[in-house]
């Protein structure tokens, strides 16, 4: 599933939330926390084939849900942020679905392709990310 | 209990052998500003504090910093790949060598070897916020020291990555320090 996570919006236009590719470069997906070093600045990510990007949109949805997580910790009851939230856990499991029955499960007890592949290789090894 | 994932939390493409490198960067691995002490911080002080949005926040911001000691090992690692003799010697990694080889061992810039007592746990909300805050502020202190030590795009890169999370991080300790002091605790 390769999609344009420009589709996804912010709920409000106020809202002070990076996209989630430009989150994920700078580490931070709240624009009102971001500060820059020096002149040092983040570089756009590029996926080489459709396996890396699948794989980094796996990462970017999972930053994102956990940047979000640390906000909702302490405001539980902002609705948007949730609204949000929930919007890339059901695109984060659909991606890692994806992934996992392409190429290779991430997670123990997702190893049910119809071969034991738990204890091979960590996906950075292979040089796909 | 504990579920792993097979992924970092930032792609990590490290392809130029750097020795000298890998030896600064030991210090976010087992310094006493490292990842791991961040770790074991936030998870022994979650337990005692006063409401869910607090333990909740210290065990997040935990295991998303034992998602970064796994990072900073796999720079480590790919800084240090292919290493020779030679190059071990003349990089100040001698000294390392003779009891750790190559292989990952958690101890600062200097060879100081990690210890628990980088970390406090004091059973007062204040004063392990405060402290959660200092730790983040010099992490990244030491995350910009890296930087201007790093000379590879594909080591800056994960370090500034790294940096961000340490200011993200310090504003939701402080967030949350100061909902506690509102709420008169």
């Amino acid at each position: 599933m390769l999609f344009e996570f420009s589709e996804i919006k912010v709920p409000d236009k106020k809202s002070d939330l990076f996209d989630i590719n430009t989150g994920f470069e700078l580490g931070n997906m709240y624009e009102c926390l971001y500060s820059s070093y020096k002149k040092y600045e983040p570089r756009e990510i590029k996926a080489k084939n459709e396996r890396e990007m699948l794989f980094l949109n796996i990462l970017k949805l999972s930053f994102a849900i956990n940047d979000l997580n640390l906000y909702l910790d302490i405001h539980p009851d902002d609705e948007k942020t949730y609204e949000l939230f929930k919007k890339y856990c059901v695109l984060y499991q659909q991606c890692l679905t994806e992934y996992e029955s392409k190429y290779q499960v991430l997670e123990l007890f997702h190893d049910i392709y119809g071969k034991y592949t738990w204890y091979k290789g960590f996906p950075w090894e292979d040089k796909y990310v | 209990m504990y579920k792993y994932e097979k992924k970092l939390p930032y792609p990590i493409s490290i392809k130029k052998k750097n020795l000298k490198m890998a030896k600064y960067m030991l210090s976010q691995f087992g310094g006493a500003n490292s990842e791991l002490a961040a770790s074991l911080r936030y998870f022994s002080q979650k337990f005692t504090m006063p409401d869910d949005s607090g333990e909740a926040l210290l065990n997040d911001i935990a295991n998303e910093e034992l998602g970064h000691v796994e990072m900073i090992a796999t720079m480590v690692k790919c800084l240090t790949d292919g290493a020779t003799i030679e190059e071990i010697k003349e990089n100040g990694l001698g000294d390392y060598y003779t009891e750790h080889g190559i292989s990952l061992y958690p101890v600062n810039a200097s060879g100081v070897p990690f210890t628990i007592s980088y970390v406090a746990s004091s059973g007062d909300v204040f004063a392990d916020l405060s402290e959660d805050m200092a730790a983040e502020e010099k992490a990244r202190a030491t995350y910009e020291h890296l930087i201007d030590l790093a000379d590879d795009e594909e080591v800056i890169q994960p370090l500034l990555f790294l940096r961000q999370r340490e200011i993200v991080h310090f504003n939701r300790f402080k967030e949350l320090y100061d909902k506690y002091k509102t709420m008169g605790l």
